[in-house]
């Protein structure tokens, strides 16, 4: 390569960690959305399509995973943030558990089929998948709102409002409790004929589905804590 | 002889200038466009006139510390012809030894400093002439040599202080305090920082390209004890024809790279280098504006203002600028004693 006849003060600006922070969370988002997609084709029975999604979502957590790689490499000592970047590698690990649980959902769903499923686990099934991906879109919008704010030198005042999503969060993430819950009971009503490997399977699917609205929330934790201790 | 030399002497300062114009001048107007607050063409044109107003109503200064502050041209030239023949060649080497170094790290991207370079280059020459007995070591002015090199020191820190004390108020009395989006307010008057900035280097670089001209006609004879008005002029001209021809290139790489600086970060940066390198002028030391806009970039992003600076950059500079003098020294003395020796 030639040599550029330049001098510039560029090297002091060290690589924006919070561009590719809010990059990171958008593959949260695909992430739940690709697992409903995914539920919805394992309750038909569709295991082609269902292989097809899994390793889709394998491949954004690798992306994920490179966007992680580059956030962390630019955190070097020399490097000043003005956020503790403990705290903001605290926040990004959490934010990426969200798409390896959704990874790890799909990868669950491939190792047993079923030929029938009773219609009130389907639903709930379907209703939790949703309300994750739900979750995870309320999540997403705080982040949304706060990349704003950083770029646009924002005030405390218009941090602490952002911050009044979380109780929506919190609210969502309660509701697929609910669900949970309820899909527990109807599996273990349904062992005659699930089985023993068949209950065990779906209780484990469902907490697997359901760590994606539990990690939006300790993610939301996570960077209020990063922020507020700006 | 005099004629050719006259021309050498007037090539090695426009190369300088314009090389001041192509990246010292390109650095300080690039942090205006990644702002967005003006186009590259706008920029150019706003900065080609602050540049040259600078250059010619406030460069005398500096530029006279350049030319005979730190070594007293006046008793070498008084020594006849051969003290006249002295003081030219020794200040056309110290131009083309901080023209060659210049080059050469900007090849290499190193944060180098044209006024460091200048400075290094007439100390060799001066330091060459006292070697050769013209005149004693002591009649260098090592205290005013002792004042331009504490002032590299603390003008970044300065530019620092003023870029971190200016955003957090900035902050406090603005942005926290106006509902909506406030950076639009620092869109205009970011059109004004540039002017500001491109005046106040246009006033301190100057030196670099005609200081030792200066110095050289002055013993020829050919401008009296007042510098005349189109050596600035000639200076001004030297230095908008680089940022016009090559500095637009590197404002390019600056404003796409800097993304994340926001009107009023960018306002407090500019303005903090502007008013450092001014005041400078004023008291007619040679700095480098470009070390004073690192400085005051980093306060502004130790205010929190960005979302990340890198102080290892820090190094980079205190380490090219402790390598800039003695470098710039030992070749301007080298090409004097070499065009002495061959007997020009």
């Amino acid at each position: 390569m030639a040599a550029k006849y330049e001098r510039s003060v560029i090297q002091v600006f060290g690589r924006p960690p919070f561009l590719p922070l809010e990059e990171h969370a958008k593959k949260a988002v695909i992430s739940a959305g690709m697992l409903k997609k995914t539920v919805r084709a394992y309750l038909d029975g569709d295991m082609e399509k269902v292989e097809l999604m899994a390793a889709e979502l394998g491949k954004i957590e690798e992306e994920a995973d490179y966007i992680k790689q580059t956030i962390r490499s630019g955190l070097t000592s020399s490097v000043k943030l003005p956020v503790d970047p403990k705290l903001l590698l605290n926040f990004l690990s959490e934010q990426d558990i969200i798409i390896n649980d959704a990874r790890n959902a799909a990868y669950w769903m491939k190792l047993r089929e079923y030929r029938e499923l009773p219609p009130e686990i389907r639903g709930g099934f379907l209703e939790l998948s949703e309300k994750t991906e739900e979750t995870v879109k309320k999540y997403y919008t705080l982040i949304e709102k706060l990349y704003k704010l950083v770029t646009l030198s924002f005030s405390k005042k218009q941090i602490v409002e952002a911050f009044e999503i979380v109780p929506d969060i919190e609210k969502l993430e309660h509701d697929t409790d609910k669900i949970e819950s309820r899909l527990h009971k109807q599996i273990f009503r349904n062992q005659e004929t699930l089985r023993g490997a068949g209950v065990c399977h779906l209780t484990e699917l469902v907490e697997k589905i359901g760590d994606l609205a539990d990690r939006s929330v300790s993610s939301a934790d996570a960077l209020k804590t990063m922020v507020i201790r700006r | 002889m005099e004629t050719y030399l006259t021309a050498a002497l007037l090539l090695a300062g426009f190369y300088m200038a314009w090389n001041i114009g192509a990246n010292d001048l390109a650095n300080a107007m690039g942090t205006v466009v990644g702002t967005g607050a003006l186009s590259i063409r706008q920029v150019i044109v706003l900065a080609a006139g602050f540049e040259f107003l600078g250059a010619v109503f406030f460069g005398q200064r500096v530029t006279s510390t350049i030319a005979k502050g730190i070594v007293p041209i006046d008793l070498i030239g008084n020594q006849g012809e051969i003290g006249t023949q002295m003081v030219v060649l020794g200040m056309l080497a110290a131009t083309l030894a901080a023209g060659l170094w210049v080059t050469l790290a900007t090849f290499y991207n190193l944060p180098v400093s044209t006024s460091h370079a200048t400075v290094g280059g007439v100390l060799g020459f001066g330091l060459s002439t006292a070697y050769l007995g013209a005149i004693p070591f002591s009649a260098i002015n090592w205290p005013v040599m002792l004042r331009i090199v504490t002032s590299w020191f603390i003008s970044p820190v300065m530019g620092a202080i003023l870029g971190f004390s200016l955003f957090v108020l900035i902050r406090a009395l603005v942005l926290h305090r106006v509902e909506g989006d406030v950076e639009k307010y620092f869109v205009p008057l970011q059109v004004l920082t540039a002017c500001y900035i491109a005046f106040a280097h246009g006033s301190n670089d100057v030196a670099s390209a005609v200081g030792p001209i200066t110095a050289a006609f002055t013993a020829f004879g050919i401008i009296g004890k007042e510098v005349p008005d189109w050596i600035f002029v000639f200076g001004g001209l030297g230095m908008v024809l680089g940022l016009a021809t090559w500095g637009y290139r590197v404002i390019e790489t600056i404003g796409s790279k800097i993304t994340e600086l926001t009107p009023s970060r960018g306002f407090s940066a500019q303005f903090a280098t502007a008013s450092v390198v001014l005041l400078h002028s004023y008291i007619s030391l040679p700095i480098s504006t470009t070390h004073i806009l690192v400085g005051s970039v980093i306060g502004v992003g130790l205010a929190g203002g960005l979302s990340s600076v890198d102080l290892s950059v820090i190094w980079k500079i205190f380490f090219s600028w402790i390598v800039t003098v003695p470098v710039a020294a030992a070749t301007s003395a080298l090409i004097f004693l070499g065009l002495e020796g061959v007997g020009v």
